[in-house]
């Protein structure tokens, strides 16, 4: 059996995924490698086949027309045989020895019969400009090396939502949840580590620093001038999250809690990037939003209006902690508050 | 990833094993081991097929050494079983002993012809003694030489040509010393005082040499793809490494052939599945006549498997070595050109701080199992010495 499936969506990434796909080679018979070749230009394709060739039974090629990050998430997963899901991203990778400690663990409680709905492990953020990194983990929050539940859970510092990259699901657990991200689609991460949640009952902590986000090509879609370009897919996104998350009753405060703090931020995010591309248009459609959440929910509404100030300092992930910074000023600015 | 190790071990056959564990267990060293392969134990893999019959990966591995501390340090991570190789040559569909011996000479010869010519090699150089087809040539008797030319031309010549691709006289000596003609009516292939077959076979050895919490290894990660070389650094996915490194890869691979490949031979197998106890009478035969193999292994002798009605022999087909399409490299070529490319390559490593090249394709030399495993148990020697008065 197989413990963990790795979906590698790739997009034009000839140039550094094979630095990817080496370093979950090591996981051998115990993982499953889907390489998504998300209708590519270049030779991810024929790379994708290579190793696919090379490798048997541990690596699987799919190719697809192009439909972006998200349905590369949702072809892996229609095609994860694992009994685990973890989506690498093609130009980050994973540390080779600590993804077996990972795989070993997973055996071992999944031998146990306690295997849990959900790991969780630190990730690295891998800066190329100054080749500094730093780690994002969880041991202030998380109980480690045992499972737990959400009642457990202490209280996140926002620079430590669980994105993608700290996230390993139980795959059926995935498919039960029915989420299905959006074609052409930019953050969907965000989906990604948000609607499955109330699904999940128990968690694992390993501080281990496991995931290796590499930042600072100029392409990537955490930089802000592309995010505002790209402020429609935020909105896109926001939606699908209030859409999960209005009228949800959930019996876990914390869960409820946290999910309302991922939720406003990502609201804040959508309201500011509105507000810095100064376009008349982007303005209406934040006001949209606003009443969109309003028709949906009144009270999640009313919770949200008077958490967003408190809130708006404190991006996750993709968004980056330099473009927290970055609105935090300007918030200031346009606001005058503080 | 790198920081967390002393160690750095390039390779996981006997040379990677044995030193990864050693540094592990004596300097008391956190040993990161990477292979490119996705097993362990090197060209020493073995593995059960479908029919459940162990087999040797990369062609026949049989146990032998006159090194005690080779074999007590071995016995450590198996048991033995009792083997004692014994190779037959088909010369026209007769079978004889090889290294061609007293019995094969009996075999060949009318028994008052071969009486004679036995009497000659013993005064001549001694019950129990290796002679090798040279030093027979060189010989002025004629029934000497009689013989020297049967066994070139039945035993060493085509066999030869069929493994190393050339002629003879382009073959090195320390090569041609290795098909010896032995004085004596013992049929083993090899004299020396400890021999046998890993009990649970090669990798179960090599899973118990590595199983210490200090050794973290990792399969399926090719050096090319994660070490890089810069101003005298060694780089392990990007992050400087400053411990110990060992390489037991091929060195040429290592900068890119920057200097052009290091010749090799290969070998290609066909393994064959018949429906009988035994195909053949021993291990290994060799055609030393005809067939385009130059050797069939049946398995079953070596390790011992009980089964009715069924066994695996494998072909050896040599050829030249390309590097492409997975192609291994086996042997490498001993002339004195290639051992100056070699040390070509070598000298890139010398500024290196703390790295160390061990195996037959890091220092491009023929090692047997035991001769590395010897060479191994030294390195650590050295560096665990060294270690100790810092």
């Amino acid at each position: 059996m197989k413990i963990v499936t790795f979906a590698v969506p790739c997009y034009n990434s000839s140039a550094y995924m094979k630095k990817c796909i080496e370093t979950l080679l090591p996981g051998g018979e115990d993982v499953e490698i889907i390489l998504i070749n998300d209708g590519s230009s270049d030779d991810t394709g024929k790379i994708a086949d290579e190793y696919a060739s090379q490798y048997p039974g541990l690596v699987k090629a799919i190719h697809q027309e192009n439909g972006g990050h998200g349905e590369g998430v949702n072809t892996g997963l229609k095609n994860a045989s694992g009994m685990y899901y973890k989506v690498v991203d093609s130009d980050d990778w994973l540390d080779a020895p600590g993804m077996l400690k990972v795989i070993e663990t997973l055996k071992q409680l999944i031998n146990s019969g306690k295997n849990p709905d959900m790991m969780i492990c630190n990730y690295v953020y891998e800066h190329a400009e100054d080749n500094t990194r730093h780690i994002v983990n969880y041991t202030n929050v998380l109980p480690e090396n045992r499972i737990f539940t959400w009642e457990e859970v202490g209280s996140f510092k926002p620079s430590q939502y669980l994105l993608m990259h700290s996230v390993i699901y139980n795959t059926e657990l995935l498919r039960k949840s029915g989420m299905v991200l959006p074609k052409h689609t930019f953050y969907v991460d965000n989906i990604f580590v948000f609607q499955p949640l109330p699904y999940v009952k128990t968690l694992y902590y390993m501080d281990i620093d496991l995931y290796r986000y590499f930042i600072g090509r100029s392409d990537q879609s955490v930089n802000e001038q592309v995010m505002i370009k790209r402020i429609d897919q935020q909105y896109r996104v926001t939606r699908i999250m209030i859409d999960s998350f209005s009228q949800l009753k959930l019996p876990d405060k914390k869960l409820d809690q946290y999910m309302l703090n991922y939720l406003s931020v990502m609201m804040a995010i959508s309201s500011v990037l509105s507000v810095i591309s100064g376009l008349k248009e982007n303005l209406e459609k934040k006001a949209e939003l606003w009443s969109y959440l309003k028709s949906k929910d009144e009270k999640l509404y009313i919770r949200l209006r008077y958490h967003l100030l408190g809130r708006i300092s404190n991006l996750p992930g993709r968004a980056g902690r330099k473009l927290t910074v970055y609105l935090y000023r300007l918030l200031r600015r346009k606001y005058k508050f503080n | 990833m790198s920081s967390a190790y002393d160690c750095l071990v390039i390779g996981c056959g006997f040379a990677g094993a044995v030193i990864g564990r050693e540094l592990a267990e004596r300097a008391g060293k956190k040993v990161l081991i990477i292979e490119k392969r996705s097993h362990i134990g090197g060209n020493a893999y073995d593995f059960t097929n479908n029919d459940g019959i162990l087999l040797h990966k990369y062609g026949p591995h049989i146990f032998h050494t006159n090194f005690k501390r080779v074999f007590d340090y071995l016995s450590r991570f198996t048991q033995w079983r009792d083997y004692s190789h014994e190779v037959l040559a088909n010369v026209y569909g007769r079978l004889i002993p090889v290294p061609f011996n007293l019995n094969s000479l009996y075999m060949t010869f009318e028994p008052h012809k071969a009486k004679k010519v036995e009497e000659k090699l013993i005064f001549t150089f001694g019950l129990n003694k290796k002679v090798t087809i040279g030093e027979l040539k060189a010989q002025t008797d004629d029934d000497l030489v009689e013989l020297a030319d049967y066994v070139y031309k039945n035993i060493f010549l085509y066999y030869t040509q069929k493994q190393w691709g050339t002629s003879p006289e382009h073959v090195d000596p320390s090569v041609t010393a290795r098909v010896p003609i032995l004085i004596s009516h013992d049929n083993r292939y090899f004299q020396d005082t400890y021999q046998g077959m890993p009990a649970n076979g090669y990798t179960s050895l090599f899973e118990n040499i590595l199983n210490h919490p200090d050794i973290t290894l990792l399969l399926n990660y090719d050096a090319v793809s994660h070490i890089k070389m810069k101003d005298d650094k060694v780089f392990l996915d990007d992050e400087e490494f400053t411990g110990t490194i060992i390489y037991t890869g091929a060195i040429d691979e290592l900068f890119s052939c920057c200097f052009g490949p290091l010749p090799y031979r290969t070998l290609d197998f066909e393994f064959e599945t018949h429906d009988v106890e035994w195909y053949q009478e021993k291990g290994t035969i060799n055609y030393t006549v005809d067939m385009p193999y130059t050797r069939i292994t049946e398995f079953k002798h070596l390790t011992g498997q009980v089964l009715s009605n069924r066994t695996v022999i494998m072909k050896e087909y040599p050829g030249e070595y390309t590097g492409k399409n997975g192609q291994i490299p086996y042997y490498a070529i001993l002339n004195n050109k290639n051992v100056e490319l070699y040390q070509k390559y070598k000298q890139r490593t010398d500024s290196l701080n703390d790295f160390h090249l061990l195996g037959r394709l890091a220092e491009y030399k023929y090692y047997n199992m035991d001769a590395i495993v010897e060479r191994a148990l030294a390195l650590a020697d050295q560096l665990c010495c060294k270690e100790g008065k810092e």
